[in-house]
Parts: C-alpha cells; structure tokens; sequence
C-alpha cells in the first residue's frame, strides 16, 4: 500500500487490517516516519522523535499480535503526545528549554493508557509555551506551521498536535484544553478535536495550566478517531482530584448518523460578536445541513456569553500565576516574553477578584445548563476567524480589528467556565483555502450526544476528506 | 460605590517589589501597561449580578452522580 495512503487511514480504517493481519504495525510506523521526514522541515510539530522506540514498540505489536494478544482498536496505532503530557523515559519539556532534560519517571494516566492498548508513540508534540498561548508560538522549539498555509499558525496551545494530525505526521493525536487549545488548532488545521466534561478524561501528570480548566483530549481527523480514543483515555482515576467516577460508555455506539429530532441551540450573541464573512456563512450552513439531516435548530438567547472572557481570563490568569510561581521565581528570565509577561501579570489580580470570577462562573454554568434544558446541543463557529498570520497581534473579524489571542479564545473559553463536552469538526474553508470548524457543545458527561452529531455532520459532507497541500 | 480598577505606576512599582518580580525598565514598562489591561477586564465582573451566589472552589460539573 501506499506509504502516504497508509497515514491518511483513520484508526478506524486501520485497526480492522492491523487485526487481520492485512496491514502490519512495522508498515504503518514506517510510512509514518517517511512523512515525518518529509514535512517535519515545514511544520515543526514535534520536540522529540522517538523513532527507534517506535519501531521497536511495532516489532513487539507485530509478535503480539500474531500471537493471537490482540489488544484492540489502537493495538500498532500511532500516536503522538502534546509535550505536557509526562512520559516515563521520554523527556517532557512542557515546550520550555527549561525543562529540556526532563524525564519523568512514569507515564501520565493517558500515556499510560494509550501504552496499555498498544497505540505505538511517535514523539512528543510541539506545542505553545507551557500551553499558555492560543497560537503555538515557541521560540525554545521553533514555531508552528499550519499544514494548510505555512505563513500561518496552526493554533494553540497544541499546536503541534493540530499539524501532525492535519499533516498526516500522526493518526492520533492529544491536546489539552483551558481555553481553547484543542478546539482551536483542531479548528485552524481542519481537523476533530474534543473537549471531554472536566472530569472524564485524568489530568494526572500533565503539567497544569490552571486547575479547574484543564482537559485533556483527542485531536484527530474524523469524529470515529475520537470516539475511538475516548473508548482509551476516559474513565476514573483516583489519582486526580477532579476526576469523576461515573460510567464510560462505548462512543462509537453513539455514532449512528441519526440527527433526526435533535434540538440544537444557537446563541443569537454568538453572531453578534465580532465574526468573519466566510465564517458565519460556513456555519450557517453547518446548521441548515444539519437541519436537512433532521435536527430542530433554533436561536436561544444566551447574554451571559459576554462575561465569559472577564470570568475565564480572571480565573486562568490567576491559577496560572499561582502554577508557576516558583518558576517565575527561579527561572522567569528563560520563559517566552509573551508568556512570562502574562504570568507576571496574573500575580497581580488579588483575591476578591478571583472570588467574584468563581461568582461569576457559577451565574455562567446556570445560565448555560438552563438552555441545555431546551436544547440538547449548543452549536457556533469554533473560530471567528480563519488561521491568522504568525506573530500577527491583530486580527479582522468581520468590520472589527481585535486582538488575536481575545479572537481565537472567544468563542471556545465558554466551555472551559461550564466544563461541558465540545468539539470542533471542520465545516468549510475559506476563499484563501483554510479550514473552519463548528463547534458543538454539550451537557457534562453527555459526550455521546455531541459526537453522534458531529458524526452525522462528518459524514455527511466532504470537509474531512480534504487534504492540506503539503 | 463603583470601584476604579485601574493602578498607578507608583503603585504598581510598590506592587511589583512586593511580589518579588523585576526586570529591565522595558520589561517594566510592557508589563505596567498588561497589568493595567488585566486590571481593566476586572472591572466587567462587577456587572454580572452574583448576589446569592457562592464561588464554587471544589469546581465539579453537577449532576455528574459523584457528589
């Protein structure tokens, strides 16, 4: 088979001719490594490369499963991990070269889990600095490319996790999420990326942002790729402290196509905020398909959207500050400007605004939880834009010039208050060929219904078969 | 009483000092005028009507059958 075809199947296509015997582990982490090679020098989406782990891990899965230890679906599938995410052996540089040489003893619940399945690690992907940036600019590791346009960024902070799964470089990839960063380079590079409900997914030994707005995730190119990783990666563990124990159940059995009465809300104040031409149209459409499938689509009102930069950026700031204290402390002068800039500047949001925030947030998540009584799912533009040039500080969207990382976080930081399960699944391009995401949201724990909707949406269209030029 | 929101530079300084953050007089200077966005975006939460609301500090989506 053809190297290149080989890296665009999904571990969906994959994983029945693994387990057959039709395709093998070593062929598949071969073709891998060659498209590495091959786009690597214009995408710089991984830190480390762990080529002779990889292949070895793939002799091993060829034995095994010859030998009838078939472990399932992602059983000689590859994978790569954002840097955050600790893996024992493997340096985890949380995109900092102040932690260029540290390697953790053990692996995060995720890697761990994934090690368990038999999913098979490429490398550790580039990423923002210490995932607190929406672009994933990284001076230490170099910057990110989108695969679409190289001028432009792939998005953060996972960005390296949303070129190497648009790109092929990867069939799975994972981000995690505190205002944004999976939805949004899943939305600037074309591909799925979910949010799972804070809880569902362990954030143990991923290095923190801010607590209570963690979520780690899938990042991959169809809506069965994620179902098929959450079927992995979600489930209790008593070693983080948010992690809820409630029941996971099979998500590929709620990929059934069958939209047809699905009420889904959309927040007039969505599109009166500042939004591109090409996008509102895109999603438009999004929702009038979506409507041709079956689903009730209809506008809510939903005026709380407009605290959630104040409630969201209060809350991350301030945790974020207080994560990396100690490191300002000792080692401030080493982080990225932009980066030290903003943790220095969160020390100095005092207490009673924090508390007003978490205030804030309760009024959000009710206000929220009160349209998803009408309404099954919230659906929007993941973006308000198109991937935006790299460095650039402004954007246009629609008449208005904003600030980048304001634009890329506004519509995706409202889930990170409520903690609901959302996802962003390509809906069209734009004139200029970048990809544009629908996001879909929500009620916590009910990842079931957002996929089953983003998967009827998938299917039927043609957005996800494209491919970036690179 | 509405209340300002916004800080000087003297206070800022004092503040800085007191946090232990330093830096050359550029560094300083960029950082004075993000404080002062950050500080602004404050000012907004004090619109959202929270009476007879608690902060939720062990944040846990409800109805989620744990609690």
């Amino acid at each position: 088979m053809d190297e290149l075809e080989i890296c665009y199947m999904t571990a969906g296509a994959l994983g029945p001719l693994v387990k057959s015997g039709d395709i093998s582990p070593m062929e598949i982490i071969e073709a891998h490594f060659s498209r590495i090679r091959a786009t690597e020098p214009v995408l710089n989406s991984f830190i480390t490369l762990l080529q002779e782990e990889a292949l070895a891990a793939a002799r091993q899965a060829e034995r095994d499963i010859g030998a009838g230890r078939y472990r399932g679906p992602l059983h000689g599938i590859p994978v790569g991990l954002k840097d955050l995410f600790n893996t024992g052996g493997v340096r985890t540089t949380s995109g900092s070269r102040i932690y260029d040489t540290f390697v953790p003893a053990e692996d995060c619940t995720v890697a761990a889990r994934f090690r368990d399945a038999g999913a098979i690690l490429l490398g550790k992907l580039n990423m923002h600095q210490f995932a607190y940036g929406p672009t994933g600019e990284n001076p230490d590791y170099g910057h990110m490319h989108n695969p679409w346009n190289p001028e432009r960024v792939s998005g953060g902070s996972s960005g390296g996790s949303g070129s190497a799964a648009a790109a092929a470089q990867c069939t799975i990839t994972t981000g995690s999420d505190t205002g944004g960063s999976i939805r949004i380079p899943a939305a600037l590079c074309g591909i799925v990326g979910l949010k799972p409900t804070y809880g569902r997914v362990s954030r143990h030994g991923l290095t923190p942002l801010a607590w209570s707005m963690d979520h780690p995730g899938p990042m991959v190119r169809t809506v069965e790729d994620a179902a098929i990783t959450m079927n992995v990666i979600a489930g209790h563990d008593p070693r983080d402290v948010a992690s809820v124990d409630v029941p996971v159940p099979d998500y590929t059995a709620a990929l059934t196509g069958d939209v047809n009465g699905l009420r889904i809300g959309t927040p007039r104040q969505f599109f009166d905020a500042p939004l591109d031409p090409e996008v509102r149209q895109s999603v438009n459409a999004a929702l009038r398909h979506l409507e041709s499938l079956g689903a009730v689509v209809e506008e809510v009102d939903f005026p709380e959207f407009n605290d959630a930069a104040a409630i969201s950026t209060t809350m991350l700031m301030a945790e974020a500050s207080a994560c990396f204290r100690d490191l300002l402390a000792s080692d401030g002068e080493q982080l990225y400007e932009p980066v030290r800039l903003r943790l220095e500047a969160g020390m100095f949001i005092s207490a009673a605004d924090y508390l007003r925030a978490q205030q804030g947030r309760a009024v959000f998540d009710r206000a929220a939880r009160r349209i998803l009584q009408d309404v099954d799912l919230i659906a929007g533009p993941t973006e308000p834009v198109t991937a935006p040039p790299l460095l650039q500080q402004r954007v246009l969207a629609g008449e208005q010039e904003i600030g980048t990382v304001a634009a890329l976080t506004q519509y995706t930081r409202p889930y990170n208050i409520t903690g609901f399960p959302a996802i962003s699944v390509p809906c069209g391009f734009s004139s200029e060929g970048l990809p544009i995401g629908l996001q879909l949201a929500g009620r916590p724990f009910d990842e079931e219904t957002v996929l089953r909707a983003a998967h009827a949406y998938e299917q039927s269209t043609e957005w996800h078969t494209r491919r970036p030029p690179i | 009483m509405p209340e300002d929101a916004s800080i000087s530079r003297q206070s800022f300084d004092e503040t800085a000092a007191r946090l232990g953050i330093s830096g050359t007089a550029s560094h300083m200077d960029e950082l004075f005028q993000q404080v002062q966005g950050v500080l602004a975006g404050t000012e907004a939460l004090r619109n959202i009507d929270v009476s007879d609301t608690e902060p939720d500090m062990a944040f846990r989506p409800s109805g989620s059958g744990s609690e």
